[in-house]
């Protein structure tokens, strides 16, 4: 090697070092512009555009919940609760990810956003987030305090006082993870506080008779049917990814494959047997199907049309 | 019978046992079988057969919408067996052969018969030893297959004779003995020290390992069995003849340690692979006795490779006398395992079983002796022996059920039945959140700290062809470890972290050689790093830890012993041996005057660790790029001194099938010494890296393979006299080649292919074989005994078994490892080069169990 070589070898490992270091920093730079303001909802009005506070009366520690308020947003504007999926790990934040979805989405529809984060650290398990942390592994009901469900719904009630006004419900969108989420706390609270809840893509389900075991139905962990009915009458949409059947990685005990071997065959046997038992019971049924064509497990991809739900906005009707 | 949902084919566990309703009485089975095999009996095996299914109870039906549910198949167990047998084989068909011949002048005896005869039916010693084997029954695709691999630890034969010369006294009394190759005419002239030898020492060994995997019950025939098999037989015999001179011999225990000595080494290789076609059953007597057995025969490629050496100690380029040669003939075998098995608990089964083995047309060592003299000019492999072997085994047999009904499920749902009444392990969990809570909210900020690791210790066991031992290793392979990691909010999708991890290496499995049986006892530094995350820019990590193409070799969906595919962290620090030497001790072994420098496995296999050494680095990883062609992730580092490394990697699971990959490129390079702006020497290496695996969940079968190219372009540093120095080891010794000459580019291939299956609820097991191949890793350098190695390459064989428990956050393992050398190079003695020859090495066998258990 020459002395000539060598010198433009290390000049050019020098220049590589600092582009690479200088190209951190200017990657760094947009975390000063994606500082949110932290708000004590019980004596501060939620602010205008990226906002963040906590719901710290949880058993399992504090539950960050952030918060989006556009600029059109009113004290009418609807509150839609955004649930992440499954990979919830403190240092994913996946939570940012459904955030930075949605938060066109609110702008687009004048809605209020709420999307908590439930940490894996904190919430491990499909057992404590997807399935509301309802029983214990002995299937005794918990206290409605130690439930996911309950965060929700005292994130609701804070931002409700935060935002003034007198909402009484509040609409919700989740996908995978966050779909069972949803589809389970309709279950569990007969509807209470919802006004529309989408659950895109769910992998299973609970399935409403207690011929599925729990968790994959009420075999073992009834509902009463007083709380089921209630349930069977919710504004719930079932958005099925038409592409979404890869069925990889899916939960398959035998409760589940009975549910079907795809995300979409699942949810469309969740809807037909969900409508049969209301029928039995002489409920009304309000859940429908709505089919979002090509899309597989992309919950970017669901959005949009999970939000024209929550909006009330048409969409095509599968069933 | 019915199949799983959408067609998926079916993963059944079945016994290859078959599944006919059996005759209480050995004598009826015997006729049920026979007459069960005729062709007009298939429909009843079959109607047999799913009875036999059904007795898992079928919980599955027509669901009253119509939806089907999945088969009883996918979801229920059926037996499948894992047999852990101990061996002992007794080796016969020894040839007799003289080692001895009568002296000629000028001490010739007073008649043809005055010498000390020594024949190889003289040789004793343990003509018996111990082995395992293990083998597993299953289903693939609805067929019955079996998976088994044995080994057993080599036979060795050993005897000695002192004083076979004796030129004074009375002339009856007088004795004059040569060795049998020692031909003043013949192609090895220096016979000083085998002609008139005072004494002789003769050293016999036999190797045999093999593995099958055969389909069974096959055609809806439970009995028949039809299979590949590979087996490796293989003999070394090695000769030391001491000259009668001085020292007085009389003084000397046995062959002494004096220079006045000529070694023979002979060694044969037989590689027989082939098809073999069996008949194998068994029959249950009551409830607790299952009494049948295997008799199969094989037909066999029988690659042959001959390997011969000749070395005097006190004329050092006799070694020269080397050469190999190889051919291919049809070999052939019969093995019949007479086999019973007594149920000790419900699944589980004492099983004791005979052994014999008979093998046709394979080389031997002993036949070869006599042509030793026409080294050059004998050719002939001479495979035309037939060997056997007998003993018996003695080990468990477990009955498999499939607990889960696909092993892509993920973990159950662990529903407890303990009484309402007490306080669930979800409340205690529930309670440990809040105190943990209570402990670590510090305002509205929180970097959390988890701590995890492992340990993961092993049982090592060796054999390097002349010494055994057994050491309790750290399994480097997957160091123990405690490790902490915290990740604090800075943003909305910006967060930091840190990462330190801490390794122990007291004991580590790459450091323990024949010379040092305890590790360094010290803790080393994996991890020391901060790092800065943006869901939407990426993540720049700064500090001690893994580079862009760290782990890239490592890539694997079958379960095969986390790091596997870096070879040398087991035994990479055991020292090659010489297999040409009379010495069976420390002093075969490769290593200098004061045996500080040595040649060990590991630089056989690329070095301390061909996968990518961590090192202080600033690393950046792309966001990940998701979508239905699964996940890929993009990362680049820049490290010391001066190091730089890419890589991308691919993931993706696909209905039935898992996919992994990697690739890499990396560049690392030091200046070395720069004197008035003109570098003496520099290191410039760049490395090709991968690794791919793929998974076909319903059956479990996965193949696993990584590679990796390391060239060399860098500058040694020479010493007046012109010899490289050794710093950076990028150049060869230049004797051969011209000083200054990079060494040669070294290639490292490394295939796994098994079988993953959940066959019991505790969790997945995992069976595989491995191979492994290295290149001209020491090519070019003063290693192996030599002064310049002209070509070198490994090879590794190996059969392994991990089992998870799930329960435990466990791994147990327990594998086999044969690795076989081949190099050549040059002798340098007294300033004169002598011409390239084969430097042989003796193979080294590792045996390993141990368990890695997280916390």
């Amino acid at each position: 090697m020459s002395n000539d070589r060598h010198i433009r070898t290390s000049l050019l490992r020098c220049g590589a070092v600092f582009t690479l270091l200088v190209a951190g920093l200017l990657c760094a730079a947009p975390a000063a512009h994606a500082t949110e303001t932290w708000f004590d909802p019980s004596q501060q009005k939620m602010p205008s555009g990226d906002g963040v506070f906590e719901v710290d009366s949880v058993s399992r520690g504090p539950v960050t919940i952030y918060t989006y308020r556009p600029q059109s947003a009113s004290s009418a504007s609807p509150i839609w609760v955004v649930m992440p999926g499954t990979r919830r790990d403190e240092h994913r934040h996946l939570a940012f990810d459904y955030y930075d979805t949605w938060r066109p989405l609110a702008d687009q529809y004048g809605a209020i956003l709420l999307v908590p984060e439930f940490t894996a650290e904190k919430w491990p398990g499909a057992w404590t987030y997807n399935m509301g942390n309802v029983r214990s592994p002995n299937l005794q009901a918990k206290p409605w305090r130690q439930t996911s469900f309950y965060v929700v719904e005292e994130a609701f009630r804070l931002a409700s006082h935060s935002l003034g006004g007198h909402r009484q419900k509040f609409s919700m969108f989740g996908h995978g993870a966050g779909a069972q989420f949803i589809q389970r706390y309709v279950m569990h609270s007969g509807c209470r506080h919802i006004d529309r809840a989408v659950a895109a893509n769910s992998g299973w389900y609970m399935m409403p008779e207690s011929g599925f075991q729990f968790p994959f139905g009420l075999g073992g962990a009834p509902i009463g049917d007083a709380t089921l009915g209630k349930a069977f009458g919710c504004n719930l949409t079932l958005l099925l990814g038409t592409s979404d059947v890869n069925y990889a990685r899916m939960r398959n005990d035998r409760d589940a494959l009975r549910q079907g071997k795809t995300r979409y065959e699942r949810g469309r046997f969740f809807y037909r047997r969900s409508r049969d038992v209301a029928a039995n019971m002489g409920a009304s049924f309000n859940w429908r199907v709505r089919e979002v064509p090509g899309v597989a497990h992309q919950a970017d991809r669901m959005a949009p049309a999970g939000a024209a739900v929550l909006a009330g906005a048409r969409v095509a009707n599968s069933n | 019978m019915p199949r799983p949902l959408g067609g998926n084919c079916v993963f059944k566990l079945a016994s290859w046992r078959g599944r006919a309703a059996f005759a209480p009485h050995f004598s009826a089975a015997i006729i049920a079988l026979l007459v069960s095999t005729s062709p007009f009996s298939l429909a009843a095996y079959a109607a047999s057969d799913q009875v036999g299914e059904s007795q898992g109870g079928d919980v599955t039906g027509a669901d009253d919408d119509g939806w089907s549910a999945p088969s009883a198949s996918a979801t229920q167990s059926g037996a499948g067996g894992l047999s852990i047998e101990g061996l002992m084989y007794r080796r016969k068909g020894l040839a007799n052969v003289p080692f001895t011949k009568v002296g000629d002048a000028p001490n010739a005896p007073p008649n043809a018969d005055a010498y000390v005869k020594f024949f190889s039916s003289e040789l004793n010693g343990m003509d018996y030893t111990p082995g395992a084997r293990v083998s597993l029954r299953a289903s693939v695709f609805d067929q019955g297959i079996e998976l088994s691999a044995f080994g057993v630890a080599p036979f060795r034969l050993d005897h000695t004779k002192l004083g076979m010369s004796l030129f004074t006294g009375p002339a009856a009394d007088r004795t004059n003995t040569d060795m049998l190759y020692a031909d003043p005419a013949g192609d090895l002239g220096n016979m000083t020290n085998s002609d008139g030898i005072y004494g002789l020492n003769v050293h016999h060994e036999t190797r045999i390992f093999g593995a099958e995997a055969n389909l069974t019950s096959l055609f809806g025939i439970p009995a028949l069995s039809l299979g590949a098999r590979a087996i490796n037989f293989g003999e070394t015999l090695s000769t030391s003849a001491m000259d009668l001179g001085t020292p007085p011999e009389a003084n000397v225990p046995g062959l002494g340690t004096g220079t006045v000595r000529d070694h023979a080494t002979i060694r044969v290789d037989n590689r027989l692979v082939g098809l073999q076609l069996g008949l194998q059953h068994m029959f249950d007597i009551g409830d607790s006795l299952r009494i049948g057995g295997s008799v199969k025969g094989g037909l066999y490629n029988n690659f042959v490779d001959r390997n011969r050496g000749f070395t005097s100690e006190n004329a050092l380029h006799n070694r020269a006398f080397e050469n190999s040669n190889s051919k291919s003939v049809f070999a052939q075998s019969v093995e019949i395992n007479p086999r019973v098995e007594l149920k000790i608990a419900e699944g589980t089964y004492l099983t004791a079983s005979g052994q014999f083995l008979w093998l046709n047309n394979v080389s031997t060592a002993l036949p070869h002796y006599a042509h030793l003299g026409n080294f050059n000019g004998d050719r002939d492999v001479r495979a035309k022996d037939d060997v056997y072997f007998y003993g018996g085994s003695l080990g468990l047999t477990i009955d498999l059920d499939q607990s889960a009904p696909l092993s892509n499920s993920l973990a159950p749902f662990a529903i407890s039945s303990l009484s309402a009444s007490a306080m669930s392990a979800e409340d205690v969990d529930e309670r440990i959140a809040q105190l943990e809570d209570a402990a670590a909210v510090k305002g509205n900020k929180r970097v959390s700290l988890s701590i995890s690791g492992w340990i993961n210790r092993m049982v090592l066991a060796w054999d390097d062809g002349a010494e055994r031992n057994v050491y309790i290793a750290d399994n480097v392979s997957s160091r123990s470890r405690v490790e902490f990691r915290g990740a604090a909010k800075i943003a909305r999708g910006w967060s930091a972290g840190y990462y330190l991890s801490l390794g122990m290496d007291d004991q580590a499995s790459n450091d323990l050689s024949q010379l040092e049986s305890t590790g360094e006892g010290k803790i080393d530094l994996r991890h020391s790093a901060w790092w800065l995350r943006s869901n939407k820019y990426g993540t720049m990590t700064v500090g001690y830890t893994s580079s862009a193409t760290d782990n890239i070799i490592l890539k694997d969906t079958g379960g095969i012993m986390p790091g596997a595919a870096n070879i040398a962290l087991i035994g990479g620090g055991l020292i090659v041996r010489r297999a040409d030497w009379y010495e069976q001790g420390d002093g075969a072994l490769v290593t200098n005057a004061n045996r500080r420098v040595d040649t060990t496995l590991g630089e056989f296999a690329a070095g301390g660790s061909v996968d990518t050494l961590r090192r202080n680095v600033i690393r950046y990883d792309a966001p990940r790029v998701s979508g239905q062609f699964g996940n890929i992730d993009a990362s680049v580092a820049w490290g010391e001194d001066d190091f730089w490394d890419v890589a991308v990697e691919h993931s993706i699971n696909y209905n039935d099938f898992r996919f992994r990959f990697g690739a890499g490129y990396l560049h690392d390079t030091t200046e070395g010494r720069v004197v008035a702006g003109h570098p003496e020497y520099f290191r410039d290496r760049k490395e090709y890296k991968g690794s791919a695996s793929i998974l076909h969940i319903p059956t479990g079968l996965f193949a696993t393979a990584a590679y990796v190219r390391r060239t060399f372009h860098g500058l040694e540093e020479f010493d007046a006299a012109g010899t490289p120095g050794s710093i950076y080891g990028e150049n060869t010794s230049g004797i051969v080649t011209a000083p200054g000459t990079n060494r040669p580019p070294l290639d490292y291939y490394y295939s796994a292919l098994g079988l993953r299956r959940q066959y019991w609820s505790i969790g997945d097991t995992t069976v595989y074989g491995e191979y492994a191949q290295v290149e001209n890793a020491i090519t070019g350098l003063r290693e192996a005994g030599l002064a310049e190695v002209t070509d070198s390459s490994l090879q590794m064989f190996g059969a392994a078994i991990n089992q998870d428990i799930d329960a435990a956050s466990m791994d147990l393992y327990a594998g086999i490892r044969l690795f076989k050398f081949d190099t050549e190079g040059v002798q340098r003695q007294n300033a004169t080069t002598y011409p390239v020859a084969p430097a042989p090495l003796t193979d080294i066998m590792l045996g390993f169990a141990g368990a890695r258990i997280k916390f």
